[in-house]
C-alpha cells in the first residue's frame, strides 16, 4: 500500500504534538514535514518526531502531500487552511475552534468544498469508547427521551497565545466550549438554538475571560449546561475533563471521560493521574488519515460540524456582553 | 430550664427532627402531630388532634416541618398559643406572602426563626470556613448539583405556576451561597420535568447565578425516581479550588445480596456524632438562642433573600430571561 503524505502547519497548538505521535506511529503514513512561524519550535519538533523541517508552506507543498494538519494559533486557520486547500492536498485536518469568526469558518468551508478537499474539524472526544457507548445506550432508549445535560469541560489556563484574544478570539469560552458542542450535538442530533453565557476574570484578573458559564437550550427542548472555565489551579492533577450527566425520561447517564487513572504520588511535587484509557487522538488521526487516502470517515467532525460548535462559543460572548440569550447564528 | 419540643409534621425531614430533638440538650421531646394517615409507630408520643397535643404533650416549642403552603396556618395557631416556632425554607411560595408572614410573627411578637440546614452542614461550613481562611484566595466560580430522589408528584400536576420541586429543593444551596459569596444579580435558569406511565416524575433545573461581586454560580438539581442522593460543592478562586462529592466522602456502604439477581444494591451513608450533624447543630442552635435570650431571626431574613432568588429562578425558567435582582 502506498503510505499517506501528511504534513503539519504550526506545532503553536500542544495538541500538535499528540497529533505527531501518531502519525509518527502510525504503519501506513509516510510523515513528510512540518512549517512552523517559529523555526526553533519548528525544527525541535522535526527533531522529535524524526521528520523533515521546511521554511515555507510553499517547500512543504512541493511534496505533493495528501493530508496537512492545521494546529497553529486560532487567528491563523483561516489563512492556513486557504493555502492547504489550494496546494491540491486530498484532506485537511484543523484544529478546534475551527476557526475565530462565523464568517472565516465559512470561508474555509466554501474553498475546500470548492476545490473538492475534505475538511475536517479536531473533535478527538468523538473517539473516546465511553462517550461512544454512551451514544448508544441513549439512541438505543436506555434512559427514555433526554431532558437534559449538565457537562463540564474545565482545565487550567493554559497561558501563551491562547489567552491573547488577537491570536486566540477569545479565552476559555472560545477554547474549551466546542468540544462539549460538539458532543451534545453528536448525541441529541439536534442543533442549539440559544446560549445564554456568565463570563469572568475572577481566576486572573486579566482582560480575558478565564470563567464561562454556559446554559444552552436546543431545538427540541433539551436543555443543558456547560462549564467551560479554566479553574483547575497549577496543582491540579490534570489539565482537564469532560464530564456530561444526561438525564432522560428513564434513567440518567453520567460520563467522566478522562476517568480511567492511576493516581501516583511521588516523593517530590503534587499527585498526578495517569490515564491509561484509549487515545482518543490517535482515533482522530486514524481516522483523518483514511481521509486523506481517499476514504470514508464517517466518524470525523467535518468543517460544518466545526462551524455548528464554533457557533455556541460565539453566541456565548454575544450573551454574555447583553446580560441575556442569543441565538446560535449559522 | 428545659423545653418542651413538638414537631408538626408526618414527612422525612419531621421523622429525622423527631429522631434528633431527644439529643438536645435542655429539651425534652413531648410528641408530634401526624395527619390522620401518618404511620406514627416509628414515635410513641404521636397526636393526630392539635387540641390534644396541646392539652396532653404542652409543648413550649413547635418544630414546624410541613410543606411551604402549610406553614402560616401553624404559625398562626403558634401564636394563639404563645408557642416558640422553628420553621422551614421556603416559607412561602410569595415575597409577598413571606412579608406578610414576617408581619404577623413581630407584632404578635412571637419567638419564631427559619432553620438553615446548609449553613450547618458540616461540608458546606467546613468550606465557608476555608474560604474565610484564604484557603483559595477571592473566589471566582461555585458550582452545586444535588441528584434526589424522587417527588411529590403532585407538584407537577399543578398549574405552571407552581414552582418545580428540583427549584425548590436548591433553596438550602441559595442560602448557603448568599451567606458564603454575598447577594446575587442576575439568574438564568432552565428546567424541563416529565411524567412517565407509572407517575414517577423526573424534573432537571440548571440555574446559572451571577454574584454581585462578579463572580459565577451554577447550582443543578435533579429529581428522578429511585435517584441516590448526592451532592457535589466546587469553589475556584484565584489561589485555589475547594471540591466535595457526598458520594465520595461517604464513610460507610453497605451491601446487601441480592440472591435473585447479578447486582447487589449498596448504600451510601455518611454517619457523624450527634454533636456534629447539621441536623442536631441546627435544633440545638435555635434552643441555644432562647436560653440566651438572643433570638434574632436570621432565618427568617436570610430565607426571604434565598426565596427571592429561587423566584427569580422560577420567572427566569417561564419567560426564558435572565432576570436582574
Amino acid at each position: 500500500m502506498t503510505r499517506v503524505k501528511i504534513g503539519i502547519l504550526s506545532f503553536a497548538h500542544m495538541h500538535a504534538y499528540s497529533y505527531a505521535d501518531a502519525l509518527a506511529k502510525h504503519p501506513d503514513v509516510e510523515f513528510v514535514g512540518i512549517v512552523d512561524a517559529d523555526d526553533t519550535r519548528g525544527r525541535s519538533a522535526a527533531e522529535q518526531f524524526n521528520t523533515k523541517y521546511f521554511t515555507s508552506e510553499r517547500e512543504l507543498f512541493v511534496q505533493d502531500l495528501d493530508g496537512v494538519i492545521v494546529t497553529s494559533e486560532n487567528i491563523h486557520h483561516h489563512t492556513l487552511v486557504a493555502l492547504a486547500a489550494q496546494s491540491g492536498v486530498r484532506a485537511i485536518l484543523c484544529e478546534k475552534p475551527l476557526a475565530t469568526t462565523i464568517d472565516h469558518a465559512k470561508q474555509m468551508i466554501s474553498l475546500c468544498a470548492a476545490r473538492n478537499v475534505k475538511l475536517a474539524t479536531a473533535f478527538p472526544c468523538r473517539y473516546s469508547p465511553a462517550f461512544k457507548q454512551l451514544c448508544t445506550n441513549v439512541w438505543t432508549g436506555a434512559i427514555g427521551d433526554v431532558l437534559a445535560i449538565c457537562a463540564t469541560n474545565r482545565g487550567s489556563m493554559p497561558g501563551g497565545w491562547f489567552i491573547d484574544k488577537t491570536l486566540a478570539g477569545g479565552a476559555a469560552v472560545i477554547d474549551h466550549t466546542v468540544h462539549v458542542a460538539d458532543l451534545n450535538r453528536v448525541l441529541l442530533r439536534t442543533e442549539a438554538e440559544t446560549v445564554y453565557a456568565e463570563i469572568h476574570n475572577g481566576f486572573n484578573h486579566e482582560d480575558w475571560e478565564d470563567t464561562g458559564f454556559l446554559s444552552i437550550s436546543y431545538a427540541n427542548g433539551i436543555v443543558a449546561s456547560l462549564d467551560t472555565s479554566w479553574s483547575r489551579p497549577k496543582s491540579y492533577p490534570t489539565w482537564g475533563d469532560v464530564t456530561m450527566q444526561v438525564v432522560g425520561t428513564c434513567g440518567i447517564l453520567n460520563l467522566d471521560m478522562f476517568a480511567q487513572n492511576l493516581v501516583h504520588y511521588s516523593a517530590k511535587g503534587k499527585g498526578e493521574w495517569i490515564n491509561f484509557g484509549s487515545d482518543t487522538d490517535a482515533g482522530l488521526v486514524s481516522d483523518f488519515i483514511h481521509l486523506a487516502s481517499g476514504d470514508d470517515a464517517p466518524h470525523i467532525a467535518t468543517g460544518e460540524d466545526g462551524l455548528h460548535a464554533l457557533s455556541v462559543a460565539i453566541a456565548a460572548y454575544e450573551s454574555a456582553a447583553k446580560g441575556q440569550p442569543a441565538k446560535a447564528h449559522l | 430550664m428545659t423545653h418542651r419540643v413538638a414537631v408538626i409534621g408526618s414527612g422525612c425531614v419531621a421523622d429525622t427532627h423527631a429522631r434528633y430533638w431527644p439529643n438536645v440538650h435542655d429539651v425534652e421531646f413531648v410528641g408530634m402531630l401526624v395527619n390522620s394517615s401518618a404511620d406514627s409507630s416509628k414515635v410513641t408520643n404521636t397526636f393526630k388532634d392539635w387540641d390534644a397535643l396541646l392539652a396532653i404533650a404542652m409543648p413550649d416549642i413547635i418544630d414546624i416541618c410541613l410543606p411551604t403552603t402549610r406553614q402560616t396556618e401553624f404559625v398562626e395557631r403558634a401564636i394563639l398559643a404563645k408557642l416558640r416556632v422553628l420553621l422551614q425554607q421556603p416559607l412561602a411560595n410569595s415575597l409577598r406572602a413571606y412579608d406578610e408572614l414576617l408581619v404577623r410573627i413581630r407584632e404578635s411578637n412571637v419567638i419564631a426563626d427559619c432553620a438553615r440546614p446548609s449553613i450547618f452542614d458540616p461540608a458546606y461550613s467546613a468550606a465557608k470556613l476555608m474560604i474565610e481562611e484564604g484557603a483559595i484566595g477571592t473566589p471566582a466560580a461555585v458550582r452545586i448539583s444535588r441528584t434526589s430522589s424522587s417527588i411529590v408528584s403532585d407538584n407537577l400536576e399543578q398549574a405552571e405556576e407552581k414552582i418545580r420541586p428540583s427549584l425548590t429543593s436548591i433553596i438550602g444551596d441559595l442560602d448557603w451561597l448568599i451567606w458564603t459569596f454575598g447577594p446575587i444579580q442576575r439568574v438564568y435558569a432552565l428546567n424541563r420535568d416529565h411524567r412517565n406511565d407509572v407517575g414517577n416524575a423526573v424534573d432537571c433545573s440548571l440555574v446559572t447565578l451571577r454574584f454581585a461581586s462578579g463572580a459565577v454560580g451554577h447550582v443543578s438539581s435533579t429529581h428522578a425516581p429511585s435517584n441516590a442522593p448526592k451532592t457535589t460543592l466546587e469553589i475556584a478562586g484565584d489561589a485555589g479550588l475547594i471540591e466535595h462529592d457526598s458520594s465520595r466522602s461517604a464513610s460507610l456502604t453497605s451491601t446487601s445480596y441480592a440472591p435473585t439477581s447479578r447486582t447487589n444494591e449498596s448504600r451510601l451513608e455518611s454517619p457523624m456524632n450527634y454533636s456534629d450533624d447539621a441536623t442536631y447543630l441546627q435544633l440545638a442552635a435555635f434552643v441555644e438562642q432562647l436560653a440566651t435570650g438572643s433570638v434574632s431571626p436570621a432565618g427568617l431574613i436570610a430565607g426571604r433573600e434565598a426565596l427571592r432568588v429561587l423566584l427569580a429562578a422560577h420567572e427566569s425558567v417561564k419567560t426564558g430571561k435572565a432576570v436582574t435582582l
